[in-house]
């Protein structure tokens, strides 16, 4: 064994022993400094007998989180990345978690939660026996560029090994790897289908094979959906994992397999969530475990609702809802759903990167990507946007068709609770993205502090 | 400057010609299109698909060539779609065709990409006499700004690519004041302006983020219009200008480092 490895797998562990002990909460920094001292750690530790690893676009994290919830209760020995980060120093991190000091491994089955950008950093050195790759959308264009792109990062990193669990319904991530074996999961027709796109997004337009314009049997967001072409008869793969006949009274849903058919509850209204869970199913069916296991697990495990919360004071609602910076696919989602909700809304647009904010000047083309549209609505009486880029917001808002009296920009974060209209049976909306979780907590306890003075 | 007649003068509508749509649609530049929908009177938009021949190649009374950012894959099959009409494509250039070509797009009307990493050539239109190194483990992003005539304009770039002028008297469309130029080496000239072809790096809602760049373009082309949702793009745009002449602010982006630096 490289001495430069033994002497990195010592120091990680002090630093585990030395981070207790201070009280520190540096989940990374063992796996930091491991690679720091040793580039080929990842390669050289030993690891649990399976690996899993998620990724993509959206929802890696939900998918991560179901499929360890239901592993700890098969009492099953696994090890994961969910308190440390998905990037390279993360993965180190629960490595050295999952090992002793002499390197013995101490776990049966690995699940990886991977940024995927961190492909080629993390793929190679991990001998992954399945990935699951959700979707590939459009991200932050700095980092990402764009969703072809990451696909070819993702498709040079993986072994020929690797078994892909992909998603039949986003044709961005399901052409990856032809030689690799594989299966596909994917959700049938559902009545909230469409046939057209009514997103800005929608990178799956041209046949691969004839590039002729692509028609959807049925698309449900972005390209989302079921592609075929009408000239040359190319079309989305068959699903061997499927959900169909959605109940959302019932909170019901038919899974169909190689086992055949069967009810389960639904986890999640949204779709994105039926995703998810499907996923899982899918996994676990690959695994081995037959439906009666799976109904067991299912009513088990649930789905956290941390990226949405919500409160009324007095007779207003305020609810908190994740939209992250930069990207508009998931600003989208989140327009579609605050846009089906009851009550008059006033929304306050906080994902503005405050981080670039600080040094440079953040790029806003994902405004023009992202449906804004959806908020032009009447139920929708007033937006606040704010900070450095406030008027591009408000640009943007006025190109969506949203009128000016309805829109209010402010400087700073201080003044947005004080600019809320604040009417009476009305609902607000803080969007925040990660660079401004704090902030929008703090907002969203002015707000309370005046709708309790407004409305006392 | 076009010495033609304009659009509106000839007692018609402005045509634009958006190529290549489907694929033609990364970071917002759609939005290019939509503006100018919504500001000109009775604009007619051709949208022309990667099995249609373009039509400004086909009759003369297209106003305005539209073409943005596009993958990498995207870009190989636009130029073999456009290669058929190579000659075409120069003659109507140097007649005085107008082309608005941003982001990734320019570098088709060149002489070829080379991929440093995957050690591939594509061979180009082989319009312009400039060349493009691709890389794409290095992606650069900056902000953009510069002078056109006697206008300011303010953009972004954020791409693989660097591209090179084999011809010093290749004219640029824009003159960099700061961000990168068209290369690293280059510090002034950015984009290719040829007679009436315009091309530059600068990429996403251009149209939109520098209002008095798009009323120049449209008067010249002689239409009639007046630009939508002006008092909130001169409000934006008078904001993003006065941050980027702000010698705080931070000009580019590094990935790797993931930090920002100032340039220039």
């Amino acid at each position: 064994m490289k001495l430069r490895f033994i002497l990195a797998l010592i120091v990680a562990k002090l630093s585990i022993i030395a981070l207790k002990i201070t009280k520190h909460n540096a989940t990374n920094m063992p796996g930091y400094l491991a690679l720091r001292i040793c580039p080929d750690f990842i390669k050289l530790v030993n690891k649990p007998k399976r690996i899993i690893v998620v990724t993509g676009t959206n929802g890696k994290t939900t998918v991560s989180n179901l499929i360890n919830d239901s592993f700890k209760y098969l009492k099953l020995s696994v090890l994961n990345n969910s308190l440390g980060s998905n990037i390279n120093t993360g993965i180190a991190a629960a490595l050295i978690y999952g090992v002793s000091l002499f390197n013995r491994e101490k776990y049966d089955i690995g699940v990886f939660e991977i940024d995927e950008r961190s492909a080629p950093r993390v793929y190679p050195y991990l001998d992954i026996d399945y990935l699951i790759i959700t979707n590939l959308s459009r991200d932050s264009l700095v980092r990402n560029a764009h969703p072809e792109y990451i696909a070819s990062l993702i498709e040079k990193s993986l072994d020929k090994k690797t078994k892909l669990i992909l998603n039949a319904d986003d044709m961005i991530s399901n052409g990856i790897a032809k030689e690799n074996e594989r299966v596909y999961f994917g959700i049938e027709k559902m009545d909230s289908d469409l046939t057209t796109s009514r997103n800005l997004i929608n990178d799956i337009t041209v046949c691969p094979h004839c590039h002729s314009e692509l028609s959807y049997e049925y698309l449900r967001y972005s390209n989302i959906g079921k592609v075929y072409c009408p000239k040359c008869g190319f079309k989305s793969p068959d699903y061997d994992y499927s959900f169909k006949d959605v109940d959302l009274k019932k909170m019901e849903v038919t899974f169909t397999s190689k086992l055949g058919e069967k009810r389960f509850r639904l986890l999640n209204e949204s779709v994105f969530n039926m995703y998810n869970e499907l996923i899982l199913l899918s996994l676990l069916v690959e695994l081995g475990y037959d439906y009666d296991t799976l109904e067991d697990i299912i009513k088990h495990i649930g789905i956290t609702k941390s990226r949405y919360n919500s409160e009324i004071i007095n007779d207003i609602e305020i609810a908190m809802q994740m939209a992250k910076d930069k990207n508009a696919y998931a600003c989208s989602r989140a327009f579609e759903y605050i846009s089906s909700r009851p009550r008059n809304k006033e929304i306050v647009l906080m994902m503005n990167c405050t981080r670039d904010a600080k040094e440079w000047s953040e790029l806003v083309c994902w405004l023009y990507e992202a449906d804004f549209e959806l908020l032009n609505r009447d139920d929708i009486i007033h937006v606040i946007t704010y900070g450095k880029r406030g008027l591009d917001f408000r640009m943007r808002l006025r190109e969506a068709g949203i009128k000016d009296e309805k829109i209010t920009v402010v400087n700073d974060l201080k003044d947005i609770a004080q600019a809320l209209w604040l009417k009476k049976g009305s609902a607000v909306y803080v969007l925040y993205g990660s660079d401004s979780v704090n902030g929008a907590f703090g907002v969203c306890q002015a707000i309370r502090e005046r709708i309790k003075e407004v409305r006392a | 400057m076009s010495g033609d007649q304009g659009a509106y003068q000839r007692g018609k509508s402005m045509i634009l010609e958006f190529l290549y749509p489907e694929i033609c649609n990364l970071y917002g530049e759609a939005f290019n299109v939509r503006y100018l929908e919504e500001s000109v009177q009775d604009l007619k938009v051709i949208r022309t698909h990667l099995n249609d021949k373009p039509r400004f190649l086909v009759s003369d009374d297209v106003d305005l060539v539209y073409m943005g950012m596009m993958t990498e894959s995207s870009q190989v099959l636009a130029i073999e779609k456009l290669k058929a009409y190579q000659k075409e494509i120069a003659t109507a250039i140097e007649k005085g065709q107008r082309f608005m070509v941003t982001g990734n797009a320019l570098e088709i009307f060149g002489d070829h990409i080379y991929d440093v990493e995957d050690k591939e050539k594509t061979e180009a239109l082989k319009i312009f006499p400039f060349h493009t190194k691709r890389a794409k483990m290095k992606r650069y992003s900056s902000l953009f700004l510069g002078d056109f005539n006697d206008l300011k304009i303010v953009g972004y770039k954020s791409q693989f690519t660097k591209s090179y002028y084999d011809d010093d008297t290749l004219e640029p469309l824009f003159k960099t004041k700061r961000g990168t130029a068209f290369n690293d080496e280059e510090k002034v000239k950015e984009g290719i302006r040829y007679k009436n072809f315009m091309a530059t790096y600068l990429l996403g809602p251009l149209f939109i983020m520098n209002p008095y760049f798009t009323k120049w373009l449209l008067e010249s082309i002689g239409a009639k219009f007046k630009l939508a949702n002006e008092d909130a793009a001169l409000d934006a745009y008078k904001a993003r200008l006065k941050e980027y002449s702000d010698p705080n602010t931070g000009f580019g982006y590094s990935l790797k480092k993931s930090k920002v630096y100032h340039s220039n």
